[in-house]
């Protein structure tokens, strides 16, 4: 038996996966994937979880703006190659609505319809914002980034402060990749702001 | 892969628009009503959002994950992923710790419309700054009517705007039968709060709350509601930790009969903290690692399956947990030879500190190919070896010893 599908669906997606890792890792047992103790064999499951985790971490990190009412777009830099893939899990809350993820050299595009996924790539995120704009003829609309500032700060309890804790959950890599910018301000913040 | 061209030119097409332009527009929403209402619910930790409803189709927005997701997390480290807010904080109810009680010094009431609450719920929910929506609320004058209105939010994004994503609704003290099981056709959660461990610890908290009839009952309506598969994710309820001068051993009774009478899913734990203006705002705030060790014990009996008696071990004298997890305050007590992972059960393994169900697992498939000999065997099997050092041995031979095992 082999290692399943989507396991090497997603070691295929690791920043440092090779040809080679990939054939070693599909002649995997399944159980021996789960409890070997060779190193090599965690290291690939490591790899994959690396990969699982990223797409998990990020698809609920990343802040989406409106372009118009037909378009959604977001930054992010992820290490391995997973943006059409946080690109059509978010697509799929938004039947309909064009997601569009990205940074200063890639984009990634997703469109779901109800039934289907349409995928498309680009360029930087910003060139491609502008041609969606001029493709959808739409003005921009205004994200509710203060609302959200607001509400974030409202759910803080001083009596708790735990900089240590909020570093190991949300740990400054995946905050940098998902571009968030209320979230980046904890730690500089002192108690005088409260 | 598709032009970008393309990809534009079908999302242009599609006609698919239950909200509207103006429905995610937030530009009138009094920002400081936002922060107020916020925070009347900061005290509130229930966080999951693991939910298995089918989502599906074009003619809706949002869905829900089995995994949960979470979106930011506070200085605290605490999770945030739902529009956790009050629809109002005026409260007729005198509970002597909340803030929103009619006893607090609180300034303003504020509350929102069910077409605001909607409002702001949609336009957070697309900018995926959460999962959904947590709804509570004081009960106001009349508990049915901000009941009703409550319902009517979830209602406006359920009905009008197809609104699929995570709800999570509080069933507030006394609330109709009625109203119970609307709330269970409208969200993917509800939750009572029993705030204490019993009727007369409740009497030291709230003048006005019945704990038999307020609370309990409720509950037993949701329970009933939850058999009949009504609510996908079912009912959770929360204890304030230390307001009443409780001891542990009571919350856990308590929480016993939760699960097993009330059948909640989870049981969430929120250490006493005073707060200004409050009756009790000078009563000593309870220590977080309280909680903190109320949460571990909840997860030997959820995950770990311990049976109560066993677990009940851990409780000191007056019935309190000590600062020491209680796992490890088990083990020394019932762990009398140091274990040998080559021959211990599954559930021998369990208990030993350091070993949870995954590394257990691990550990009983691995020895049927090959013998454990080295501690790098179990690192690399995800124990911890620090902790499960003073209680294994590997070929005879124990890292640290125990006292009482020193020859």
């Amino acid at each position: 038996m082999r290692a399943r599908g989507d396991f090497l669906d997603l070691l295929s997606l690791h920043e440092g996966c090779t040809e080679r890792l990939l054939d070693e890792a599909s002649r995997i047992r399944p159980g021996e994937l789960r409890c070997s103790t060779d190193p090599k064999v965690i290291r690939i499951r490591r790899m994959a979880d690396s990969v699982s985790g990223e797409i998990h971490v990020l698809a609920g990190f990343i802040r989406l703006s409106p372009i118009g009412e037909k378009a959604l777009c977001g930054y992010a830099k992820p290490r391995h190659d997973i943006g059409h893939r946080v690109c059509s899990r978010l697509a799929r809350r938004f039947p309909g609505t064009l997601v569009l993820l990205g940074n200063n050299s890639n984009s990634w595009l997703a469109l779901y319809d109800g039934t289907r996924y349409y995928h498309a790539e680009g360029s930087s995120l910003n060139s491609v914002a502008d041609e969606l704009r001029a493709l959808l003829n739409n003005r921009g609309d205004k994200s509710p980034e203060e609302l959200w500032e607001t509400y974030y700060w409202s759910q803080y309890c001083d009596e708790r402060r735990n900089l240590r804790y909020f570093h190991s959950m949300a740990p400054k890599l995946y905050l940098k990749e998902a571009g968030t910018r209320v979230e980046h301000g904890v730690g500089r913040r002192t108690l005088e702001d409260f | 892969m598709v032009s970008l061209q393309k990809i534009a030119r079908l999302a242009s097409e599609s006609r698919f628009d239950s909200v509207g332009s103006n429905g995610y527009s937030v530009e009138d929403i009094d920002l400081r009503k936002v922060q107020s209402l916020g925070e009347g619910t900061k005290h509130d930790v229930c966080a999951s959002t693991s939910c298995n409803r089918a989502t599906y189709g074009a003619d809706r927005i949002g869905d829900v994950a089995a995994a949960g997701v979470c979106h930011a997390f506070t200085p605290d480290g605490r999770c945030v992923n739902l529009f956790k807010t009050l629809y109002t904080n005026d409260c007729s109810h005198q509970c002597r710790y909340c803030p929103n009680s009619a006893l607090s010094g609180k300034a303003q009431p504020h509350s929102y419309t069910p077409e605001e609450l909607a409002r702001i719920t949609l336009a957070l929910y697309r900018g995926n700054y959460v999962e959904g929506l947590f709804l509570s609320s004081g009960v106001g004058a009349d508990e049915s009517k901000t009941m009703e209105q409550m319902l009517e939010a979830v209602r406006i994004l359920r009905e009008r705007h197809k609104f699929m994503g995570y709800v999570h609704l509080k069933i507030l003290p006394g609330a109709s039968l009625e109203h119970v099981k609307q709330a269970s056709e409208l969200a993917d959660r509800v939750s009572v709060n029993v705030e204490a461990p019993s009727q007369a610890r409740m009497g030291e908290l709230s003048y006005t709350k019945d704990y038999e009839n307020d609370i309990l009952q409720r509950q037993r309506y949701v329970r009933d509601l939850v058999s009949r598969k009504a609510i996908p994710s079912g009912q959770t309820t929360q204890f304030v930790v230390g307001a009443a001068g409780e001891s542990d051993s009571e919350i856990f009774a308590s929480m016993m009969k939760e699960y097993g009478e009330m059948k909640v899913r989870r049981a969430y734990f929120s250490s006493f903290s005073s707060v200004k203006g409050t009756p009790l705002e000078g009563v000593t705030s309870q220590p977080l690692w309280r909680e903190n060790r109320l949460y571990q014990m909840d997860w030997l009996y959820r995950i770990y399956k311990m049976k109560p008696g066993e677990i009940s071990l851990a409780f000191g004298d007056g019935g309190f947990l000590g600062n020491q997890d209680p796992k490890v305050s088990i083990a020394l007590q019932t762990i009398q030879s140091a274990v040998d992972p080559n021959e211990a059960s599954y559930d021998e393994l369990l208990r030993v500190p350091g070993i949870g169900p995954v590394s257990a697992s691990r550990i009983t498939r691995i020895r049927k190919r090959e013998r454990i000999v080295k501690r790098e065997q179990l690192q690399r099997l995800g124990v911890v070896t620090r902790r499960a050092d003073p209680f294994i041995s590997l070929n005879g031979w124990r890292g640290t010893k125990l006292d009482r095992w020193a020859p």
